[in-house]
């Protein structure tokens, strides 16, 4: 009976509802597609950071990471890259061995930092085969063949079938050297690998450094990288002593503080759109059934009891409240859905920039993400039944008589 | 009929809704400015650090050495150091060789830049040196003592005293190696300043390369960062003379800082678009109701005379009081939360875990803000003129009632 009463009181008023749902359903998805921005904003700066080079994960000996000691390896087991690739949410594993040497071609020569990799495995952690600007990336069978950054390249004036030439101390103490062929030239955005970073063979680079058997390290991607963390933690807790897991955050505690800093903004911003978006719902619900005084006294003058009629309206508002929040998340989503597919391209305007380890591209875009749409609408739900209780349980509080005589 | 007077009246009949459309305008207002304040504060403080480690406000160069950082391209200092110091307003001029080589210790090898500086110029200027002693500073400008980053000190496991071997190439082509010794250690909290960095005096490093008295980058620290475009003409008069030679500004010389600093911003005015949107949003709702409950009054003032264009105008002016009082009090909050802004900042320490340690030199864990006011004023005038335009659709309405079914209205 409330409910069927409450519903036709709905529809009573056409222009009064239909007003108060609109202002709803607008707020609701500007709001939503807020949130969505700023999570596409994050994941933008992760994704650069630790998809070009770092992966999200690494896995190698106790103080590598830290002093990128050449002895400090592991060994390269079958086994062991199995065991990492199937844990809960890895989707990619890498196994790596790193040196430092000069490159040199004619006359010219640059230090350069050589990461031995296996091209079919690297190409599930890092994206460096999209950013190729001329040749081709190493085949999985690449022996001598080599891409390198466009930095390091324009510097020895090489281009794609050009030999080069690889000089380094190997662990033997011996001074390893080899002749190299350029097959590739890729451009990140970040300097610091563009005019330094070598992606080689793996068995090559063992076979240099008389490193036979031994990784460096392995980098991994997991399907969330904002669990890496977690990932990493319960890697650690199944791995021998000696191994180091370490995720982005420590990987990389520059990003970790740009998104700290990141984080205070978005806080900021997100009061101020909840705040306003809350004020303005709460001002019009609270006004849709504060002008409804008298016609509350009509009710309770013919004997309607007071926690009906406060019943009533939390009904009418929840009806209302789910219409409202249905529609907004439908255009919401929608809106949503439109930034991640075309976004703003803000290239006209800049260049991509290098951050803390990462290169962010010139757009703004969204990511949809489940809690950026039922947390504002729980939210604003309880704000508008809020709204529409206070001024019903005034209003059921006043005599019949006071309640007609007002208005 | 005095508008205002009346608007005013109208607007405290239902207190209730004024106030909260008010809170609302006011809150918002006071939030966005405050943000804005923040953020202008901390590009500031961005911009500052790095022009000082990077190529100063204003950067001298040969050719695109800005973007190739090919080391050909140098040129001889020739005393422009001297003269561009000389200009006022300019707080420090840095000379500076970059050469990029190979560091080697008996155990291991890494590619480093090495960088030949003035040391006494460098020191008092370089925010990566503001942890190190005076003591600790290179001795001259030809000696081989060197600064290293702390990582690298650590990776080719050395320590202070010890010796190493750095690796160039020359002009001609052949490598040329030196024996040099640590004499101090930095650490800045970059990566690859501390993974990377070899700090010598100038001469010594333009020895090395086979390049003596040239240098790859002269850059001009400013006593305030808004004097550039006093002195920017100066830098090009004093180069006038070797057209090889190029004056950039910091955000052409540091394009990544400062794209990244566009990046931000422009991020930041799309979400400021949507939050005046859904502000805009609630003041068309709060004059909407207004109008709407009020139909049967205008229908009595309409049939007694008024034109619809008076009517209209009334609620145009209640909007515009709105705007107004919301711009003032908003304003003064804004002034406020900025004032603790500026003074307290965003500890960010505080939002962190304990172990990640700063490098306490290039970013301050200390968000602080700056007083914009001029686009502070700018954004008020814009809410009051988004009350105005909220208005105009209710007004609308409101003159286009029919006077007797106006009346009839409950």
């Amino acid at each position: 009976m409330l409910l069927t009463l409450a519903t036709r009181n709905i529809w009573r008023n056409k222009r009064r509802t239909l007003l108060t749902l609109s202002a709803m359903v607008v707020s609701s998805s500007l709001l939503m597609l807020s949130l969505g921005i700023f999570s596409g904003m994050l994941m933008d700066i992760l994704a650069s950071a630790t998809e070009q080079y770092h992966g999200h994960v690494v896995v190698s000996r106790s103080g590598y990471q830290d002093e990128r000691d050449m002895f400090l390896n592991i060994a390269d087991e079958p086994q062991l890259l199995a065991r990492l690739a199937a844990s809960p949410g890895v989707v990619g594993a890498s196994p790596r061995l790193r040196a430092f040497g000069l490159l040199s071609r004619g006359n010219n020569t640059y230090p350069a930092e050589i990461l031995g990799i296996e091209p079919g495995r690297e190409r599930q952690v890092t994206h460096l085969d999209h950013k190729l600007i001329a040749g081709s990336y190493l085949p999985d069978d690449a022996g001598r063949q080599v891409v390198i950054g466009r930095g390091l390249a324009e510097k020895l004036g090489a281009t794609p079938g050009d030999e080069v030439v690889f000089v380094t101390q190997a662990a033997d103490g011996s001074i390893g050297n080899d002749l190299l062929t350029v097959s590739g030239i890729f451009e990140t955005g970040d300097a610091g690998h563009d005019n330094a970073l070598v992606m080689a063979e793996l068995a090559w680079l063992q076979e240099v450094m008389v490193l036979p058997g031994r990784l460096h390290e392995v980098a991994l991607s997991v399907a969330d990288p904002r669990l890496a963390d977690a990932a990493a933690a319960d890697l650690a807790a199944r791995l021998p002593a000696d191994f180091e897991v370490l995720d982005w955050g420590r990987l990389l505690p520059e990003m970790r503080e740009v998104i700290a800093s990141y984080d205070v903004s978005r806080m900021i911003l997100v009061v101020i759109l909840y705040s306003a978006t809350g004020l303005g719902i709460l001002n019009t619900f609270f006004m849709s059934v504060l002008e409804r005084t008298r016609e509350f006294g009509i009710l309770m003058a013919m004997g309607m009891k007071p926690w009906k009629l406060r019943a009533m309206v939390l009904l009418e508002t929840l009806v209302m409240g789910l219409l409202s929040l249905a529609a907004g998340i439908t255009l919401g989503l929608l809106l949503t859905w439109y930034m991640q597919a075309v976004g703003i391209d803000l290239s006209g305007y800049l260049t991509p920039v290098t951050y803390a380890g990462g290169t962010i591209l010139p757009r703004l875009s969204a990511v949809f993400e489940a809690k950026n749409i039922w947390v504002p609408a729980l939210i604003l739900l309880a704000t508008c039944l809020l709204a529409g209780y206070l001024p019903a349980r005034r209003a059921a509080r006043l005599r019949p008589v006071e309640a007609i005589r007002e208005n | 009929m005095n508008y205002l007077s009346l608007a005013w009246k109208n607007l405290w009949r239902n207190r209730r809704r004024t106030l909260i459309t008010l809170a609302a305008m006011s809150l918002s207002l006071m939030l966005v400015q405050a943000f804005h304040n923040l953020s202008a504060g901390v590009y500031r403080q961005m911009v500052n650090s790095g022009v000082r480690a990077g190529s100063g406000h204003i950067a001298v160069y040969r050719g695109d050495y800005v973007r190739s950082r090919d080391e050909k391209l140098s040129f001889a200092e020739a005393g422009l150091a001297g003269r561009l110091a000389a200009i006022p307003e300019v707080e420090g001029v840095l000379p500076r060789v970059y050469l990029p080589g190979l560091a080697q210790s008996s155990r291991e090898s890494r590619g480093i830049l090495l960088t030949g500086v003035d040391p006494a110029a460098e020191l008092s200027v370089n925010p990566f040196l503001k942890q190190l002693a005076a003591e600790d500073m290179l001795p001259s400008t030809e000696g081989r003592e060197a600064i290293l980053g702390a990582r690298l000190v650590k990776e080719l496991k050395i320590a202070r005293g010890n010796k190493f071997v750095v690796t160039v190439q020359k002009r001609g082509g052949e490598l040329q190696s030196e024996l040099l010794r640590v004499h101090g250690v930095v650490k800045t909290g970059i990566k690859e300043i501390d993974g990377g960095l070899v700090m010598v005096g100038r001469e010594r490093a333009a020895a090395m390369g086979g390049i003596p008295g040239q240098v790859h980058e002269i850059a001009v620290i400013l006593d305030d960062p808004e004097a550039d475009r006093r002195v920017f003409p100066r830098v090009e008069a004093l180069i006038a003379d070797q057209p090889e030679l190029r004056a950039l500004p910091w955000e052409e010389a540091m394009l990544n800082l400062a794209n990244a600093i566009k990046l931000d911003y422009a991020s930041q005015k799309f979400i400021f678009v949507i939050i005046l949107l859904i502000v805009t949003i609630g003041v068309v709702n709060t004059l909407l109701m207004s109008v709407m409950e009020r139909m049967r009054e205008f229908g009595v003032i309409l049939a007694i005379g008024a034109s619809p264009l008076r009517l209209a105008g009334m609620i145009m002016a209640e909007a515009t009081l709105l705007g107004v009082l919301s711009m003032i009090f908003g304003t003064l909050l804004g002034s406020l939360a900025t004032w603790y802004l500026v003074r307290y900042g965003i500890d960010l320490r505080a939002l962190i875990s304990e172990n990640l340690e700063y490098g306490g030199v290039v970013f301050d864990p200390i968000l602080r803000a700056i007083w914009d006011v001029p686009w502070m004023l700018r954004i008020a005038w814009y809410v009051a003129g988004l009350c105005l335009a909220a208005s105009l659709y209710p007004a609308l309405k409101a003159a286009r009632l029919a006077p007797v079914e106006a009346m009839r209205h409950v």
